[in-house]
């Protein structure tokens, strides 16, 4: 068996063992919305968290072929994964390439043990696609820096260890801006939750009152915040998380269907597409882990899965009988397409809108 | 611009591409030069007289030249033919061939005095036009065996797809066959009809990176309200969107000549199928009127997309198949069948 086939069944035989003890249910969109630290710890125990992480801090440092397969596996489950998701996708990359020896002693082997929780702290009220025009700033204090000003739609931030938070440090549009790891809970920071149209609670607006960060707390050099936080977006636009949000719900259609039924070929269509984006997604996390992070593949691998995963919401309405029904008993199907419906107005925005990604993408044709 | 990595020797293709600017404009010096350069012939090994590579050069090949948009017999004779008959066990480099793998094809066989007699017909059969052999396949006693017959033996009816490519309606009527040949046991008429269809989707990906480069470069040059097109956003998201049909056509594809199983053919059709249809709308969106000029190389492009898109299985009948497929396994996990798929697994 290939190294890569031993870990896809070694990372399968503890999905089945957490399935057989119902530990948890599929769920679509699991990495945004599925929140279970003891699910986290104990894919930690196992050593499955952080597979690209040096071996000295608790890792397996293996490449990106091995953590992708790790990944899809989990996502194809719909397993909880939300805790530990964003630390050990964007912010141990981030912390193995810019942090500073004592950072890396002391996020890495949590974030490898699935107990460190972080958020991202982008976004602000004016700033979204936009994102260089931010205006939370840090001013320098002694033995550190106070941060001022709010981060909107800040996911998990209400039950995270840390928002890793880009401010301005100076005036220059990119060169200006730092990023932070500034812990929770801090005296200056309020987290005030932003319920979303299903009524849950998974984003924040996040607002910063002179919070103090030490020296220590700053991650990476000042002035770098740009370069980094483009450096993370790149890993998190590049994983199956953009085209495997509803694969919980497909699977769970078949069970309805019979061997003739006429959406085979619907389905069939969803198999093929799957398929391509894997293929895509293979020699995207390649080119990742090379440094070639500008690379056009990856918006157009997350325009192209996004809009599938918004489609396949259509497809299932077309299936699922009753899909508005609110009043129990709601079928296993009726759940998971009522939450993907809920999530997908959110597949084609977060982490970049489809137009934006599409304005990159010609960017680097016509360049 | 990155491409999927193929296997490919790139001297054969540098070869290709030589012939290929030598013959400018006409494909029948085109088609003499990759003959005596051998390029049909890759894929039989060296040992049985023929050009030795694998399918990954000649996908290579093959999409070099739908790039060009220009017909040859290399699909016909090398990508589909040639590979039918090693599936028989048969190794030769032969003439040129017309494999009759397309839908609408019925034909049967009856044996007299140790030879062979065919009859019934087959539909849009590509490379008639320069092939000796015409292959056919024919069901004697629930095993699919694969009949090659001299073009003289049939009756053509010649006809040209969108692109003006060659397609034959063929009628025999018993024809005899010059052999008979079993096909590889776990094989029959679909597993052609899927080369068929790779064949396709291989040409599609390779017109399509040259649609979109075309298409880029029209949209940067044109200039209209004082500025290149290409700087309206409406007509630069146009531009994305073709560049991601082709990443994705070309994906599908790769994943097809690693693992070239019937599944893998099947989803490299549909997807590339789909992709066509699409890219080639958005490319003419983009080109304005001139894409419609016959002078204007788009159209050459495009009008195979077209025809490449519905020869050798159409997407929906495909993906028709696909789920069928996937529907009649014993407990069907989505997941479990697309990786085992890309791997090569039980399929
Ligand atoms: C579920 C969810 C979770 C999120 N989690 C986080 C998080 O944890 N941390 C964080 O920092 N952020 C998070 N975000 C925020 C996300 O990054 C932003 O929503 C995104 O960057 C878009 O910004 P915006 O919402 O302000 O939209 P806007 O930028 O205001 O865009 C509105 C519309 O205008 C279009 N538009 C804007 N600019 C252009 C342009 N140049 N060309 C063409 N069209 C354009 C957009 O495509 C969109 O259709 C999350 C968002 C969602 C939906």
């Amino acid at each position: 068996m290939s190294e890569l086939a031993a870990l896809r069944s070694e990372i399968r035989a503890f999905i089945h063992e957490e399935l057989a003890q119902q530990r948890f249910t599929a769920h679509c969109d699991s990495w945004l919305t599925s929140f279970d630290p003891d699910f986290s710890a104990r894919l930690g125990e196992r050593g499955l968290i952080g597979l690209m992480i040096p071996i000295q801090f608790g890792g397996r440092g293996l490449g990106v072929a091995e953590r992708l397969v790790v990944s899809e596996e989990l996502l194809a489950a719909g397993a909880p994964v939300a805790a530990h998701w964003f630390a050990e996708r964007q912010f141990a990359p981030s912390i193995v390439r810019h942090g500073t020896p004592s950072q890396q002693a002391e996020w890495l082997p949590r974030v490898t043990r699935g107990k460190a929780w972080i958020a991202i702290g982008l976004s602000e009220a004016d700033a979204g696609s936009d994102l260089a025009a931010i205006r939370t700033r840090a001013e320098q204090v002694d033995g550190g820096w106070a941060i001022t000003g709010a981060k909107l739609w800040s996911s998990g931030a209400h039950t995270a260890h840390a928002i890793v938070v880009l401010a301005r440090t100076g005036a220059q549009r990119h060169e200006g801006l730092t990023q932070f790891i500034v812990r929770l809970p801090n005296a200056g920071v309020q987290i005030r939750p932003i319920p979303l149209i299903s009524g849950e609670h998974h984003f924040n607006e996040v607002a910063f009152d002179h919070a103090f960060i030490p020296d220590s707390d700053v991650l990476g050099p000042i002035g770098n915040g740009w370069t980094q936080a483009m450096q993370e977006l790149a890993f998190e636009r590049a994983g199956p998380e953009r085209y495997l949000s509803t694969l919980p719900l497909l699977q769970e259609l078949l069970s309805g269907l019979g061997p003739d039924a006429e959406s085979a070929s619907e389905l069939g269509r969803c198999i093929a597409e799957i398929t391509s984006f894997r293929a895509i997604n293979q020699r995207v996390v390649e080119h990742l882990a090379t440094g070639q992070t500008s690379a056009i593949d990856i918006p157009m691998l997350k325009s192209l899965g996004t809009s599938f995963e918004q489609r396949t919401v259509q497809i299932a309405l077309d299936l699922v009988a009753d899909s508005s029904r609110t009043a129990p008993p709601i079928t296993a199907a009726q759940g998971l397409l009522r939450e993907a419906q809920f999530q997908s107005p959110g597949f084609s925005i977060r982490g970049g809108t489809n137009e934006v990604l599409r304005g990159i993408i010609s960017k680097g044709l016509t360049r | 611009m990155s491409t999927l990595d193929w296997s490919q020797t790139p001297e054969r293709l540098a070869l290709a591409a030589t012939l290929l600017a030598m013959c400018d404009g006409s494909d029948e010096r085109l088609i003499r030069a990759l003959d005596d350069a051998g390029i049909p012939w890759i894929g039989i090994p060296e040992a049985d007289a023929g050009s030795g590579g694998d399918d990954g050069d000649l996908a290579a090949a093959l999409r070099l030249l739908a790039g060009q948009a220009r017909s040859s017999s290399l699909a016909e004779t090398g990508f589909i033919g040639g590979w039918a008959l090693r599936q028989c066990g048969h190794a030769e480099p032969d003439s040129h061939l017309a494999p009759a793998f397309d839908i609408g094809t019925d034909a049967t066989a009856i044996e007299r005095d140790g030879a062979w007699f065919i009859s019934g017909h087959a539909s849009n059969v590509p490379g008639v036009a320069h092939a000796s052999l015409v292959l056919i396949p024919v069901l004697i006693s629930e095993r699919w065996q694969l009949a090659a017959i001299p073009i003289d033996q049939a009756e053509i009816v010649a006809h040209a797809n969108l692109a003006g490519e060659s397609r034959a309606e063929l009628h025999f009527s018993n024809a005899k066959a010059a052999f008979l040949l079993p096909i590889a046991s776990d094989l029959g008429w679909i597993d052609l009809h899927a080369r068929l269809g790779l064949a396709r989707a291989i040409q599609i990906s390779g017109a399509l990176l040259a649609v979109r480069d075309m298409t880029v470069q029209y949209a940067r040059t044109r200039e209209q309200f004082g500025k290149p097109i290409a700087e309206l956003q409406a007509v630069a998201h146009l531009l994305a969107a073709i560049a991601e049909q082709a990443l994705l056509a070309e994906a599908a594809v790769a994943t097809a000549i690693n693992s070239p199983t019937s599944w893998n053919c099947a989803i490299a059709k549909s997807v590339a199928s789909r992709a066509a249809r699409s890219a080639s709308a958005a490319a003419h969106q983009v080109h304005g009127a001139m894409g419609m000029s016959l002078e204007y190389p788009l159209g050459s492009l495009t009008t195979r997309l077209w025809s490449w898109a519905e020869e050798g299985g159409r997407p929906e009948a495909w993906e028709h198949w696909i789920g069928q497929r996937f529907m009649q396994q014993d407990r069907p996990n989505l997941w479990e069948s697309i990786v085992n798929a890309m791997e090569g697994a039980d399929r």
